[in-house]
């Protein structure tokens, strides 16, 4: 019931599409992400952050801020003209590799359904894919790929040593509370009448 | 997902159903239909009382401004629960001890009034029509974002639901339904908590990249003057929301109504902190969502594993339907037994006033959603309105009519009109903002309605002692005789269990 009449968007202007491509090697993963994208001013903020036992080291563009508190890392990409521009981010993450810090800009994404590509190589074809974020396809070849409509701030890869994995057991929990708690709520119902 | 999806929207429908033919059963009369044979318990209706506040304004609207503004929309909730507890010792015993059937039925005998019973019933389908156009509204655009179907064909399946639960077993099917949709949601929220907080690589990474993100996710992004008119809005109105109000009919007694209101409060406790934290670590994930609307509809669907995020959407849609199926209870009965009953056809049988009630229903479902395709207004701000009117013209006769006796009908229509009349007033001039002045239409509104409920009542004649014998208790011991008022509600519809 509660709700408010302020801006409905946290920005204005919109991301047009994004495509990552991620290759994840032992206890490294290089990622490279371009960006299209239509600014309203003539700097775009990127801002990614780090997990402890992580490090990110990014190789192209050459930035004048990097990590600008402990974890995050602020990157002011300036806009060569007008119109639509294209960004594009290189870095490699260094230590954990099961959760991929991507470079988000202060931009919403765009009407478009499948605004966002992620393309993932490296990862062992027999690894289950339940927990991952975004939600993984694997296709023939073996890359893991996702599209979303929104720009998620990191990626959760997939690991082989969590055969049952979170989800499914959150959704077997779920189902137990309520199946319990219905026949909870019909026995106290059938001995009271 | 998406078959995941469709089997738990499937098992969910067939279980309400038979709920809806398991109540029809057992409906025989007016009181069956509208006050469930005054038969509910305290923790169902606690679950009631929580399914009818959590709307799609909660779990869309609310977990939206969470995820844009942050921790400081939480303090809205202290105004709702502040409204609460104000229906708990002010409003709702009195109500449930006088055992009438509508909110129109209790001013008609307080005030001694049918024109004010006429008043009341009017004000309350229109406002609560507004309500409905918001809540189709946000059905549409959640089956649109989720289901991708066109909003047409998802408000006609929720009319078309929640219609024929709603006009099979009237407030029984619907206690059990909202009971059933309150654990739901629940349920679904908190365990959606952890799975997004191990998503999002816990409580610190979170706070600190939501602190880099924007520092006022944990401060003021709304001021203190903004949050005061906001939970006024909210508090006001829910302390005397006829549908809210309706509930407490249906319960056991005095004692019954007062334990659910605090277990109520308890479950929206628990959905409250849920949303909050649901909110913010839905923009860990999507820091930039092209809008918060879509904050809850996009985490349900692209986050959680498959039954929660199912079960999430379903509590979303439940949230909706529970709203909706109370809006018709409150407006169809405000046609069949308050218009209807008293003055089209006096002295109609009972199973003629349920049948009225149940075109009524279907009626005042199909209209709204006709204004809700026109997409006139976003959801949140038809929301909030439509709070601000119900206090405005609401709260005063409700709250201090029950309170003090020296409130007259002449009075009551003067704050009733006079307050929806100054809340109209500072909404159309642009007053509404807080730019200039820092003060808000609800809080005219309510002003306005006091003093001319005070001055007015002060110049008119007095209540008869007789009307005000149910509503105070010195008045029974000073005036012990039968109550022979105007729509006292127990001369046709027996005492209170």
């Amino acid at each position: 019931m509660l709700g408010w009449t302020l801006a409905l968007t946290v920005a204005t202007s919109q991301l047009g599409g994004v495509r990552i491509s991620i290759t994840v090697e032992n206890q490294r993963a290089r990622v490279e992400a371009t960006y299209r994208l239509n600014p309203p001013g003539d700097t775009v903020v990127y801002r990614a952050i780090r997990i402890p036992g992580q490090s990110v080291v990014v190789e192209h563009p050459n930035v004048t801020e990097g990590e600008v508190s402990p974890g995050l890392t602020r990157l002011p990409l300036a806009v060569s003209a007008p119109g639509e521009s294209i960004h594009t981010i290189g870095y490699v993450v260094i230590g954990r590799v099961d959760r991929l810090p991507l470079f988000v800009p202060d931009v919403v994404t765009g009407t478009a359904a499948q605004t966002v590509v992620i393309e993932i190589r490296g990862v062992d074809r027999a690894t289950p894919l339940g927990d991952a974020f975004p939600r993984l396809r694997r296709s023939e070849d073996g890359t893991l790929t996702a599209q979303t409509g929104d720009m998620p701030s990191f990626v959760l890869i997939p690991k082989a040593t969590n055969p049952i994995g979170a989800n499914l057991l959150a959704d077997l929990a779920a189902v137990t509370v309520i199946v319990l708690g219905t026949i909870y709520w019909i026995a106290r119902r059938v001995g009271r009448s | 997902v998406t078959l995941t999806l469709a089997v738990v929207v499937t098992v969910y429908l067939s279980v309400i159903m038979g709920i809806a033919l398991w109540s029809a059963v057992r409906t025989k009369t007016e009181e069956d239909f509208l006050a469930a044979g005054r038969s509910i318990g305290p923790f169902v209706g606690g679950a009631v009382l929580a399914a009818t506040q959590i709307s799609a304004g909660t779990l869309v609207g609310t977990l939206g401004r969470h995820y844009l503004a942050g921790i400081s929309w939480w303090y809205v909730w202290f105004g709702v629960w502040a409204g609460w507890l104000v229906s708990a010792f002010l409003v709702a015993p009195k109500l449930r001890r006088f055992g009438a059937l509508t909110i129109p039925d209790y001013v008609a005998a307080r005030f001694a009034s049918e024109k004010i019973r006429v008043l009341a019933a009017g004000l309350i389908i229109v406002s609560y029509s507004i309500l409905l156009v918001a809540q189709f509204q946000a059905s549409g655009e959640i089956a649109q974002a989720v289901f991708g179907v066109d909003p047409m064909v998802a408000m006609l399946l929720l009319v078309a639901s929640t219609s024929v639960y709603t006009m099979l077993g009237g407030v029984r099917s619907s206690s059990y339904i909202d009971f059933l949709q309150a654990l739901i949601i629940a349920v679904a929220l908190v365990i959606a908590v952890p799975i997004l907080l191990h998503q999002a690589g816990g409580i610190s990474t979170s706070f600190r990249f939501l602190r880099a993100l924007d520092a006022r996710l944990f401060g003021w992004f709304y001021g203190p003057r903004e949050l005061i008119a906001l939970s006024a809005s909210f508090g006001l109105s829910v302390a005397v929301a006829p549908y809210e109000l309706t509930r407490f009919y249906s319960m056991r007694d005095e004692k019954t109504v007062k334990q659910a209101i605090f277990i109520s409060i308890g479950f929206q406790f628990v959905i409250g902190v849920s949303v909050l934290l649901i909110g913010l670590l839905t923009r860990v994930l999507f820091p930039n969502l092209r809008s918060v609307d879509q904050a809850s509809s996009i985490m349900a669907f692209e986050v959680l594993p498959p039954i929660v995020g199912s079960l999430l959407i379903i509590a979303m849609i439940s949230a909706i339907m529970s709203t909706v199926n109370s809006i018709l209870i409150v407006t169809g009965g405000s046609i069949a037994h308050d218009l209807y009953g008293r003055f089209i056809r006096p002295g109609a049988s009972q199973r003629r006033l349920i049948n009225v009630n149940r075109i009524s229903i279907v009626v005042l479902a199909i209209v709204p959603m006709y204004v809700a395709l026109q997409k006139l207004g976003d959801v949140q701000s038809i929301v909030v309105e439509q709070t601000k009117f119900i206090a405005s013209f609401f709260f005063v006769p409700v709250v201090i009519g029950l309170n003090w006796r020296r409130g007259t009908a002449a009075g009551a229509v003067a704050a009733m009109v006079g307050g929806f009349v100054a809340c109209l007033v500072w909404e159309l001039t642009g007053q509404g903002g807080f730019a200039s002045h820092g003060i808000d239409a609800v809080e005219v509104g309510v002003l306005t309605s006091l003093v001319l409920f005070i001055v007015v009542s002060r110049l008119t004649r007095p209540v008869a002692p007789e009307s005000l014998r149910p509503f105070f208790r010195d008045q029974q011991l000073l005036k012990p005789s039968k109550v022979s008022g105007i729509g006292t509600g127990r001369s046709t519809l027996g005492s209170p269990r």
